[in-house]
């Protein structure tokens, strides 16, 4: 194997309701700079870059096209990945392990206020047995949900702490509009939005980008800067929605169990895990699997996608949380003492598909 | 195995809203307010870049000025458009033919695409002189479209 | 630093304008089936699956969750990207770095689209920039079109040479049983007295738009010689961009910066400092007979200007010195999401020696690449015997 792969830089817009301000570049170009300057490079320095961003979210064919300037691929490589954002990290991990590139930009970035969510998401269904039904991802989660509740694999009421939990911790992120704060009997009274998910059981929809810094080793000694090393990659998806058993976590179980043997990393559970569910019950569902209870203080410090993320930035969300708490820049939400975190992502509907990024602080 | 092999129609309406930007915004607003055109230059190789951008991907670097252009220009690279396309912002078949341009605009040093008032191939030609025919005051909207075609310039 | 990676198996489909008679996944599992009985693979095989398609063309969102089943691969890591006409070649690129990690060891690139099954021409509009390219476009021909004529008046090139390119094509696509538009007697009195689409581009200069599938694999280099007689050793990939809009090159199809910059960093890799001589076939993604002129030139497999004249003297011949396309290329076959991994798979058939009837005797070197309307290159260089 090649050079270790390190994160250097991290830098996020605030996760917002509506950034009509700035278009697709510009808002991107606000992480790049903030990530570049937390690494102490210069946009020119950047060899190479892999984007993530989703072609129906944005309204646009090769909707990287919008960002081949701001994250400097003139002249130079960029990667494009269509899937949650740890794809893109794990592709620049094979470009820099390597040896083919030093180093590297990963950019995640998504409107949702763009486009009508529900359109979107229902193109994502069969078109030949379920899109003419016109439903959308609610309604998918919706689904998979009342199967979960009616055999008692989760309770409304855990699935509502998860989201009160989740908005108490997001409010200490400063990369996150505020949300309000909100009881358990307020989840539980909201609005229905496919029975049994209620409107606050779903993740808000954001405008936001994040970008990190990703070098081989030697360029992180170089920099003097305090780096996260990247120890697992891995990504797996499971059967399409319809042809699942509903809340499978066989996917999930199956690339964590893959990039902890890669990491080498032996059962005993991440210091810290950031996980990402668009829907309270995910949350429920895959926590366990990550090693930890669901409203274990050491899962989603950052709040968590249900805290308000963009489709697909989600996982470099998580990543970024994962970096600050690794080197100790989480500000308020800082725990103590973090060798290990792990970062997950979710894609497809109802979370057809996971991938996780392992991750050590320091050169390890 | 059926024989016959059917195709299911389905009509699909994405609606988006995109954003301008804090770039494209000040351009739309001053082509529409005072018929202007304007480019971002270059901090480092001068370059004055049209539309309007952040960055210059040449030199990975910051603009940092803004700059008038226009509104003559010179084509740069043109073609008189004979089959038929359907304009997707108004979902209705442009007529053909209709003359169509990469235009350097002045004081720019890259192109646009537009449409000309031209429509005979051999009027055109590489490096003709052209100028924006706007929409008139009150029709225009903050677009590209606000720009109706360009036309040659007597010289 | 790293370990080798080789294209061991190739399928594809029958390309046609049309594919009436199968569903999208049944047509992507047509080009995989046919890919996996070429080597006695089987989806055991592979590790890992990297798509390449354009969503919006379709109108299918996030296909490879739907079509996981047809792909083979519940279970497994399925990677999806868009590049646009580079997708194919750019599913190439990232199945090598997977492979050449060390995170896989054998993974099954996948390009397809079903052109027929959306409303092309004004899908490829959702490509334009909705802010500055949207409202003045003119059609992926009118784009072209203007680009040709930067190209023309700086080369000198005739529509007499840009026809021998159209001739070429649909010659060499009838020796091939997958292609798509076979003209076995074209001449080019012919095709420059075809329809004109937009100056100076006419009818039989374009690319057609086809519907088709193809499936490459990639082994490791310890397994790669257990599964294929003569594996395609990946040399170089390279990639690169242009700037972000369409009018930011002074001369787009003339200059092509992208591919320049794409093909320096691959012959380097590969050690290839005089293209005419050192490869032994190019199979390029051309969209246009202009475009593939302009290519020789940025290519280098001639010098500025003498594009024209490369194909005058029949060095791109099926019989010539540097053979072009010998499949018949894109103006033969173009499913857009699968054209760039056809460049691939018809060079890597070229250095397995299986390409059939249209097999370039002792074939060693071979060059692909894949076109992002000039905003985008991407090269994959393949070698038999290292």
């Amino acid at each position: 194997m090649g050079s270790r792969v390190c994160i250097v830089g991290v830098g996020q817009t605030v996760h917002s309701s509506l950034r009509e301000d700035v278009d697709v570049a510009e808002m991107v170009l606000e992480a790049i700079n903030e990530a570049l300057a937390d690494a102490g490079l210069e946009l020119r320095d950047v060899e190479n870059a892999v984007t993530a961003c989703m072609d129906f979210w944005d309204g646009r064919t090769i909707a990287n096209m919008w960002v081949a300037e701001v994250v400097g691929s003139y002249r130079k490589s960029e990667g494009r990945t269509c899937m949650d954002a740890i794809g893109a990290m794990l592709y620049m991990w094979t470009r820099i392990s390597t040896g083919s590139f030093r180093i590297g930009l990963v950019t995640a970035h998504c409107k949702e206020s763009a486009g009508r969510i529900p359109d979107i998401e229902t193109a994502a269904t069969d078109p030949f047995t379920q899109r003419r039904l016109g439903f959308d991802g609610n309604v998918v989660s919706g689904l998979v949900a009342r199967y979960l509740l009616d055999n008692g694999r989760y309770t409304r009421e855990a699935a509502a702490e998860v989201v009160v939990e989740a908005r108490r911790r997001g409010s200490k992120n400063p990369k996150l509009e505020p949300l309000q704060q909100v009881t358990v009997d307020e989840v539980l009274s909201a609005p229905v939005i496919a029975d049994p998910l209620r409107a606050l059981d779903r993740a808000p929809n954001r405008d936001g980008a994040v970008a990190l810094v990703v070098v081989s080793e030697d360029v992180a000694v170089g920099l003097g800067r305090t780096p996260v090393t990247v120890k697992g990659v891995g990504a797996i998806t499971g059967p399409y929605w319809s042809d699942a058993e509903p809340g499978s976590t066989a996917a999930l179980e199956k690339v964590y169990r893959v990039a902890m043997d890669m990491a080498g990393w032996d059962d005993h559970p991440a210091d810290l895990v950031e996980l990402s569910a668009q829907f309270s019950y995910q949350h429920l569902l895959f926590a366990p699997v990550l090693g930890k209870d669901p409203l274990d203080p050491t899962l989603n410090t950052s709040g968590g996608w249900l805290a308000g993320n963009p489709f697909v930035v989600s996982g470099a969300a998580r990543i970024a949380e994962c970096v600050h708490q690794l080197r100790g820049t989480a500000g308020d939400r800082q725990l103590g003492k973090a060798d290990r975190a792990v970062a997950h992502g979710i894609h497809g509907l109802a979370a057809q598909t996971h991938s996780v990024v392992l991750l050590e602080g320091g050169l390890s | 195995m059926s024989e016959e092999t059917l195709r299911l129609e389905y009509q699909a309406n994405f609606e988006y809203r995109y954003a301008a930007g804090r770039h494209g915004s000040r351009f739309m607003t001053a082509l529409r307010d005072h018929c202007q055109l304007l480019g971002t230059r270059c901090s480092v190789c001068q370059r004055v870049l049209v539309p309007p951008r952040p960055i210059c991907g040449i030199c990975a670097a910051p603009t940092n000025e803004w700059v008038e252009v226009g509104p003559t220009g010179t084509i740069t690279g043109y073609t008189v458009v004979e089959t038929p396309f359907i304009d997707p912002m108004t979902g209705v078949q442009r007529p053909i033919p209709y003359g169509f341009a990469f235009i350097r605009l002045t004081g720019a040093d890259t192109n646009l695409y537009h449409f000309l008032q031209e429509n005979r191939h051999d009027r055109l030609s590489v490096g003709m002189k052209v100028e924006a025919v706007f929409k008139p005051d009150g029709e225009r909207v903050g677009s590209l479209s606000d720009i109706i075609h360009f036309r040659s310039v007597e010289e | 630093m790293s370990r080798a990676s080789a294209v061991v198996a190739v399928g594809q489909t029958y390309h046609s304008a049309r594919r009436l008679d199968v569903s999208i996944p049944e047509m992507v599992r047509e080009a995989v089936d046919r890919c996996l009985a070429s080597k006695e693979l089987t989806f055991a095989s592979i590790d890992a699956v990297v798509v390449g398609n354009m969503e919006l063309f379709e109108g299918i969102n996030m296909p490879e969750q739907w079509m996981v089943a047809a792909l083979g691969g519940a279970g497994k890591p399925i990677y999806k990207l868009n590049t646009g006409g580079t997708v194919g070649a750019s599913v190439a690129v990232m199945c090598d770095y997977l492979v050449r990690s060390g995170l896989h060891d054998v993974v099954m690139g996948i390009g397809y689209e079903k052109q027929s099954e959306g409303e092309t021409q004004s899908a490829i509009t959702t490509v334009g920039d909705p802010v500055w390219e949207r409202s003045v476009m003119a059609g992926a021909i009118g784009n072209f079109a203007v680009m040709a004529s930067t190209y023309v008046r700086m080369s000198g090139v005739t529509p007499e040479q840009a026809a021998k390119v159209a001739v070429k094509a649909r010659r060499n696509a009838c020796l091939n049983p997958f292609a798509h538009l076979k003209i076995p007697d074209l001449t080019v009195e012919e095709v420059v007295s075809s329809r004109v689409l937009a100056e100076p581009v006419r009818l039989l200069d374009m690319c057609p738009q086809s519907d088709g599938a193809c499936a490459v694999v990639f082994a490791a280099e310890e397994l790669a010689p257990k599964l294929t007689r003569r594996p395609a050793w990946v040399v170089a990939t390279a990639t690169a961009h242009d700037q972000q809009y369409m009018g930011d090159s002074p001369a787009r199809l003339a200059e092509m910066r992208s591919l320049q910059a794409a093909s320096e960093v691959a012959y380097a890799k590969a050690g290839i400092t005089d293209p005419l001589r050192d490869l032994d076939v190019a199979e390029i993604y051309e969209p246009a007979t202009y475009a593939e002129l302009a290519m020789y030139e940025n290519l280098r497999f001639c010098g500025k200007g003498e594009g024209g004249k490369l194909i005058d003297q029949g060095v791109t011949e099926i019989d010539g010195p540097l053979p072009v396309n010998p499949s018949g290329g894109v103006l033969a076959t173009n499913p857009v999401g699968a054209t760039a991994l056809i460049r691939v798979a018809e060079a890597a058939l070229q250095v397995m020696g299986e390409a059939g009837d249209h097999q370039i005797r002792g074939a060693n070197t071979a060059l692909a690449t894949g076109y992002g309307g000039n905003a985008w290159t991407e090269i994959v260089i393949l070698r038999g015997d290292l």
